[in-house]
């Protein structure tokens, strides 16, 4: 019975971890000790056997789908700036809401029959700020959701977005929610809990793109998501590929034909 | 260092590191890390797996484990510093992923089957002797024989014996993976080892 004391000895004799002074001894040891000879060789060869398990092991196909939205995620924002960014975009979305309504007060004038016929509503992006360097940057001029509720895709440059990161109350921890208005939209993610990827092609300052990423099942229809999507702003650019991207809500009216007659 | 073409066929650790320290170099000293989730995910997501695998001894807990695992490392990559090596960061956000995740859960180790003693033969004294077909078999069932040991085992000796063994990890390394000093995984790993050589020879 070979005591704990040499074994460990043997141990670190078989991974060189010796001085020569105990590596001359252990070896003059072995030379003597049949026992000991055969725990040099079991541990060496159960050593190979792990290593060869090791470089087998082939992880299946499923953690690479699992872990795509990650890939072609990029870097996430740094949490300092995300904060920054968020506290930003929330302010956005106050604003948002009470032009919105603002907005909807005015379609409604313009579309009564007193007002001369239909109004034509028209959307005008607005940069976000990006003079401080904790705001966000990255906002694109205009990047306008067009009128077109089916445009045409001539090879658009994809954006991956994420967020915004709202969760309401009664949606299940393994789904968000995209805020669209005061509307929350729940939309199950398959990545953890940090966000909803969209895929958005831009295209001469149009969203032509706006679905999905790959590999997201979504309960939604996205047309419903993506023709109220008006502007894109970004955290950082890296590689011409934003980190994080929300979508905001920025309207102003301008005045359609009927109301410039007035 | 290993060579690229190395790198390729089997992608060790060794070439994880060596990606990180080019990069590293291209990058200058004091930049902030060179290298993508996407070299990270390619480079490590063998030993990752190979790991979870052996932790969680369930394929279906070892996929859900890795999915987590490299949610926290590209979470954490930006952040990620020079001062520890690649791979000792990587294995570390893994064993803490799946340390707690089997605390969580409470789980007590699968016993496996009890081995068949009469296979239990000295596989490196029939392995010079046989010819190629019946070596290749006398192998693999060595290589089950381990694997089934190593899975009967304490996780603390498992995780130790799979980082030197398997994954060829230095002693340092293993003791900044583990938070342990470095004495404590010599002996651990002295103990793990003649824990295995039991299971395997009965």
């Amino acid at each position: 019975m070979i005591d704990e004391k040499t074994f460990e000895t043997l141990s670190r004799y078989v991974d060189g971890d010796l001085g020569p002074d105990e590596a001359a001894a252990i070896e003059q040891e072995l030379a003597g000790d049949d026992e000991l000879g055969r725990a040099l060789a079991d541990i060496r060869q159960l050593r190979e056997d792990l290593r060869t398990l090791a470089l087998d092991e082939r992880p299946p196909e499923a953690l690479d789908h699992m872990v795509r939205p990650l890939r072609r995620a990029g870097r996430p924002m740094r949490q300092r700036r995300a904060l920054a960014f968020l506290v930003a975009a929330a302010a956005v979305l106050v604003v948002a809401l009470i032009v919105v309504e603002e907005v909807g007060r005015s379609r409604l004038r313009s579309d009564s029959p007193a007002s001369g016929g239909a109004g034509r509503e028209a959307f005008v992006l607005k940069n976000l700020p990006a003079a401080d360097e904790d705001a966000p940057i990255g906002a694109i001029e205009s990047l306008l959701a067009g009128d077109d509720p089916e445009p045409v895709l001539v090879d658009p440059e994809p954006l991956e977005v994420m967020g915004p990161l709202d969760r309401p109350p009664g949606i299940d921890d393994s789904g968000l929610a995209l805020k669209i208005g005061t509307i929350l939209v729940p939309v199950p993610v398959i990545v953890g809990a940090e966000g909803l990827m969209m895929t958005l092609g831009v295209e001469e300052g149009r969203v032509t793109l706006c679905r999905p990423s790959e590999g997201i099942e979504s309960t939604l229809v996205a047309g419903d998501v993506c023709r109220q999507i008006l502007s894109v702003g970004g955290i950082g650019l890296d590689d011409g590929q934003y980190e994080a991207v929300v979508v905001r809500w920025d309207v102003e009216s301008s005045p359609g034909p009927g109301q410039e007659d007035n | 260092m290993a060579s690229d073409e190395q790198c390729a066929a089997v992608i060790p650790l060794q070439c994880a590191d060596a990606l990180y320290d080019a990069s590293k170099r291209e990058a200058g000293a004091g930049s902030g890390l060179a290298v993508t989730f996407e070299e990270v995910y390619t480079r490590f997501r063998r030993p990752v797996w190979a790991l979870a695998r052996r932790l969680t001894q369930s394929e279906d807990e070892a996929l859900d484990a890795c999915q987590e695992i490299f949610l926290r490392i590209w979470r954490g990559l930006d952040g990620f510093r020079h001062e520890a090596r690649l791979s000792t960061w990587v294995f570390q956000i893994a064993w803490n992923f799946l340390r707690s995740h089997r605390r969580s859960r409470g789980r007590q180790p699968i016993r496996m089957e009890s081995l068949n003693d009469d296979k239990v033969v000295s596989i490196g004294a029939l392995r010079d002797r046989a010819p190629d077909a019946e070596r290749r078999v006398i192998a693999s069932e060595g290589l089950d024989r381990a694997e089934e040991a190593l899975g009967r085992l304490a996780e603390h000796h498992r995780i130790v014996l799979w980082l030197r063994d398997g994954e060829d990890l230095s002693y340092e390394d293993i003791a900044t993976v583990l938070d342990v000093p470095i004495g404590t995984v010599r002996s651990r790993l002295a103990r793990a080892r003649r824990a295995l050589r039991d299971e395997v020879t009965g």
